[in-house]
Parts: C-alpha cells; structure tokens; sequence
C-alpha cells in the first residue's frame, strides 16, 4: 500500500462522480423529450424511427403496459440473438468459421445479453462469429441497457407526477435514449479507444512472427467499438476470453481510467437526472454519496487485502508486499482494486484482473459488492431504481421509528410499495442460495468446479450472484459450458433482471399516481447526513443478513484455513 | 472450456424447442406476475 495508490482509488471515483453531473443534466433533458444540442442531426432519426414502428410519440404509457413493453421486447430481443447465435454458421461475418454454438450456451448468452449480464460461459475468440459479436451481442449491449435506463426514467416521472397516469412511452424512451446517449458516448469513446491502441478491424486474425522465429496466430475484432458499449452500458462482456485484461481490449492506463470511468459514470448520471427530474437534487446528491462511500470502500478494502503479504508467501520468507497473482502487471494492484470494486457494484461484470485469484477476503469483498444488489453505483438505470427501492426501505424504518407515515420525495410510502419492494429485494438471495444450495451438493455441478472446498463453494456463490445480480462477470475456476451452469444460470440472469423489475415498475405505477405532498416540519429529510448514514446502514443490514452465512462458509472461512495452514508449518 | 458432444441435428432441433419455449415461458410468467401483482 502507498499514498499514490489510495489517490488512484480516490481520483478515479472523484473524476467519475465529476463526470457524472454535467451527463445527468443532459439524461434528464433526453428523458424529458426536450431539445439537445444534438437534435439538429439525431431528430429526423428519431422521428423515422416512430413512424417506421408506428410510436405514438405523444401516447403515456400506464405501468402495466409500460412492463409489457419491457417484457415484449426483452422477449423478441431473446429470440432474436438464440437464432442468430444458433445459425452463426449460416449467416455473414464468419471469416473464422465458426459453426453455430450449443442449444443451452445458445439459450445462456441469448438470457445474458438480453438481460443486461454478459455472462459468458464461452471463449468468446473461440467460440463467436464476427457478426454475432457485433449484430448480436454489440447491439443488445446497446439495447439492454437502453432498456434499464428506460426503467429509471419511468421511475423518475412516476415521483414527479402528481397524480398522475402514465409513466412514460417505453418505445420513446429506448428510442431516445439509444439515440441521443448511448451511440454518440459510445462513439467518442470508440475513437479514443482506437487512438490509444486498441484494434477496431473486421479481420479475423494476424499472424505474427517471434522473437524465437516461430509463428503466432493473434485473433482480432472490431474490439474498440465493442469496448465502448461493454463499459458505458455496463454491460461488460468482453470480446476477447480474457476480458479487460487482455492488451487488445485494455491497452494501458488511460484506457484502463476510462473504462472503469465510462463503467460507472452513467449509474451516478441517472441518480443525478432523476434528481432533475423530480426537482430533488440534494436528495439525489444524498444517493450518489451513499454509492460512492460503498466503491470507496470496497476499493480500499480490496487493495488493503491485495497488498499485504499473502500468508504462504510469509512462511516461505518471500520479500513481498503484494499479492499479484491474476493481476496485470501493466495495471499492478490500486488499478486492480479500483476496477474490481467498480465492475461488482455497477453490475457491469468487465475485469481487468481474475477476482478468483485474489486473495480470499479480497474476492469475498468483489462478491458481496455485487450481493447488495448492484446499486453500488449499479448498472444502466438498474442502480437508480435499486437504489430507490433500498431508499424507500430505509424511510419506511426511519418512519417505523419515529411514528409517522414514511414520505419520499413528497411521496406517501404506504404498505402496498413496502411489499412490492421486498418483494424485489428477496428475489437475489432467493436466485443465489437456492440455486448455490443445490449446486453445492450435486454432482452434474460440482463437476465444473476447479477447487474444492471453501474456494469451491466462493465459486458457486460468486457464479450465482454474478447471474443474479446482472453483473456477468466470472470469478475463473469454473468450467460453466455445461447444460446445468448454461440452463441454471440463465434462469437466475432472468429472475435477477425481470422477477426484480415487475415490482419496481409496480411501485412507479402506485406512486406516480399518489398526489404530491410538500415537505412538513414533520418530513424525514432525505438529503442529509442522517440519511446518508440510514441508507448505508439499511443496505449493509439487508446484504449481511441474507449473505454473511454463505460468505462466512466461502471466502472468510478460506481466509482463515490459509492462516492455519501456514501456522502449522 | 470442457470438451463436450455436440448434439446431432435432431437433437439439437429438439433442444431448440425446449430453450426457446423455456425463455418465452419465463417471459410469460414475468408478464402474469404484473398483472398479478396490479391486483395486490
């Protein structure tokens, strides 16, 4: 550990949060249908794109018919990439070759990408077509994610509205936010990608010759644009296997800065637009210090761990003080623990190093990041209503506690919302103990492990949670193309994204149709320390009471056999 | 990765069915979920 390492730590979050504001300003003005300054080339875009799909521009949308939206569309999208993935070998774009990949890996990365995951039980260099890495996985990178900021738009609206009926036009929404945010930031960020050393080609391959005299055949992809969207809709698959550890796709250390900045920087902007939009910026500068005191945390407890001497090391006399394994030695260990604290908590799943090899609290740290529920600053719009919900929960304590009815944001909290949220919040630890339960005791998925057990059981864990909470990202040492990880995880990537949402957009439609209250003398306020402290408190309660038995069994166990075995030497 | 089978034609027709109609029913049952939960 040294100063420049912890400023690293701090200087990435603070530029991010930096970034985000003048970005929310410009969301909230895209989610409200106003002018930009990129409407002189984008509306005659938009307005094709309406009349081409027959959208009613000035229709709202009840929540109801806002979730069938969702849902139809996330339904297409699914059927859609399972073909195109299937028949890869029919289709155009396939200079490698490749044949069509496996009914369940077909299923598993159709349910990943659709769901905003980007898990991948494949090596993507391996195993994808260059047409199904762009049309297919580039494009639902761009669309899942549009699809979640939607959902945190029709949040927005529903506490702005008084009395309202609508939520908004899910089909505007995706439009506009595809539009007029995610294509021009990609973009820019594909050009400065490419002007820092990343392959942008349709090539499939280059041969290059050694030092030694002999012959390396290199894959390559159109990776920069690829690497834009992975990271600005945090959706964090990655073109090569080894993922943003790979020089292609992370050449150095300002692209190394810019990704983990582009992989937060839109959670923060959508807490900063709902701010706009609801005419509650301090409350909503209230949200985004919760979630950068978690990333702060997270990335100095995981840079604290990565740089003491491992134990076994310690016994052997080795002069070290910090643990490199499954680390770039172009990115060392404060760029490491930056990235992995702010790929787990935005739920993007991109890394720059193997969080399966860090050191065993380290990983434990990177998996219950991604436990208390991608909000930490979360995913495209998934972090803004995750992070409403927590924050609905925490009034409805501080209400409970003081005897009065919990308001937020001049928004009555009553019981019916009070359910809708637990029953969003059950359905991680539902998705990741049921499934890691099962898992840990049969044989058809104890097979895909590479460790027995504590490690073991951290690499089910960190599996389902990954899946469950839409992050994507692998925790290494499983083998997961087989039907059970392919077909069990898919279905935890579904629960995680749409069991979560129905209620979310559940509660959108019961507030936004509640009238809007002034704040009173008797007004708990949402945009203090107090609340900062409450809403801190209420994740860090929820997340340990449903998870610290597992961890307890996973990562912090192994913590202390690799103490014990040292001392038995 | 493991090495695995690939699934004959047949097979892989039938696997199709049973992955595709898995995705689609899930969706349906996300669908029936909102509209039981709009009569909570």
């Amino acid at each position: 550990m040294n100063g420049s390492g912890w400023a690293e730590i701090v200087l990435t979050i603070a530029v991010t949060v930096a970034l985000a504001w003048p970005l929310g300003a410009y969301l909230a003005r895209v989610w409200q249908g106003q002018r930009t300054w990129l409407d002189p080339m984008l509306k005659p875009v938009e307005r094709l794109v309406y009349a081409g799909c027959g959208v009613k521009a000035d229709r709202s949308q009840g929540w109801l018919s806002y979730a069938a939206s969702f849902l139809g569309f996330s339904a297409a999208s699914f059927v859609v990439l399972y073909l195109i993935l299937r028949f890869q070998d029919l289709l155009p774009l396939n200079p490698q070759g490749f044949k069509g990949v496996s009914p369940d890996l077909a299923f598993n990365t159709a349910v990943s990408f659709v769901s905003n995951t980007n898990w991948q039980s494949y090596v993507p260099e391996q195993a994808l077509s260059t047409f199904s890495q762009m049309a297919g996985l580039t494009s639902h990178n761009f669309l899942s994610a549009a699809a979640g900021i939607a959902v945190a738009a029709a949040m927005a609206r529903a506490f702005a509205a008084n009395r309202g009926e609508g939520i908004g036009n899910f089909w505007i929404d995706l439009t506009r936010i595809t539009l007029y945010v995610l294509l021009p930031f990609s973009l820019a960020l594909a050009v400065a990608y490419v002007a820092l050393g990343e392959p942008q080609t349709l090539l499939a391959r280059v041969t290059a010759h050694t030092v030694e005299g002999g012959k390396q055949t290199i894959a390559l992809f159109p990776t920069a644009s690829q690497e834009a969207i992975k990271q600005l809709g945090t959706n964090g698959g990655g073109i090569f296997s080894a993922n943003s550890a790979h020089p292609f796709e992370n050449p150095n250390a300002w692209t190394n800065l810019l990704e983990i900045v582009s992989m937060n920087v839109l959670g923060y902007a959508c807490v900063a637009a709902f701010g706009r939009v609801v005419l509650a910026r301090k409350d909503a500068r209230a949200l985004v210090t919760v979630m950068a005191l978690f990333v702060l945390a997270a990335g100095s407890a995981i840079y604290a761990t990565e740089t003491r001497t491992p134990p076994a090391q310690a016994a052997a006399h080795v002069a070290t003080d910090v643990s490199m394994e499954g680390k770039e030695v172009r990115f060392g260990a404060p760029s490491t623990a930056i990235f992995a604290a702010a790929t787990t908590g935005a739920s993007d799943g991109g890394v720059n190093g193997m969080h399966d090899s860090f050191m065993p609290l380290g990983g434990g740290v990177a998996m219950f990041m991604i436990q208390l529920g991608e909000i930490l600053p979360g995913g495209a719009g998934s972090g803004l209503y995750g992070m409403v919900v927590m924050a609905l929960i925490a009034v409805f304590v501080a209400g409970l506690m003081v005897g009065r009815t919990p308001e937020y944001l001049g928004k009555k909290i009553e019981a019916r919302e009070i359910k809708y949220a637990m029953l969003a919040v059950l359905i991680l630890p539902l998705a990741i103990l049921g499934f890691g339960a099962v898992a840990a005791v049969l044989p058809v998925a104890l097979k895909g492990l590479a460790n027995p057990g504590a490690h073991g059981l951290s690499e089910i864990l960190y599996a389902y949670s990954s899946a469950s909470g839409n992050n994507g990202s692998a925790f290494a040492g499983l083998s997961a193309n087989t039907a059970w990880w392919n077909t069990t995880l898919g279905i935890a990537m579904l629960l995680g994204r749409f069991a979560y949402v129905i209620p979310v957009f559940a509660i959108a439609g019961s507030l936004a149709a509640k009238p809007k209250l002034a704040a009173t003398a008797g007004t708990f306020p949402t945009d203090g320390p107090l609340f900062v402290g409450l809403l801190v408190g209420v994740i860090l309660i929820m997340g340990g009471l449903q998870f610290f038995p597992a961890l307890a069994l996973g990562p912090i166990v192994e913590h202390f056999q690799a103490l014990q075995a040292v001392a038995a030497r | 990765v493991q090495e695995r089978r690939s699934p004959t034609a047949k097979e892989g027709s039938m696997l199709d069915l049973v992955f595709l109609a898995l995705g689609l029913a899930a969706f349906a049952l996300f669908g029936g979920y909102a509209v039981l939960l709009r009569r909570l």
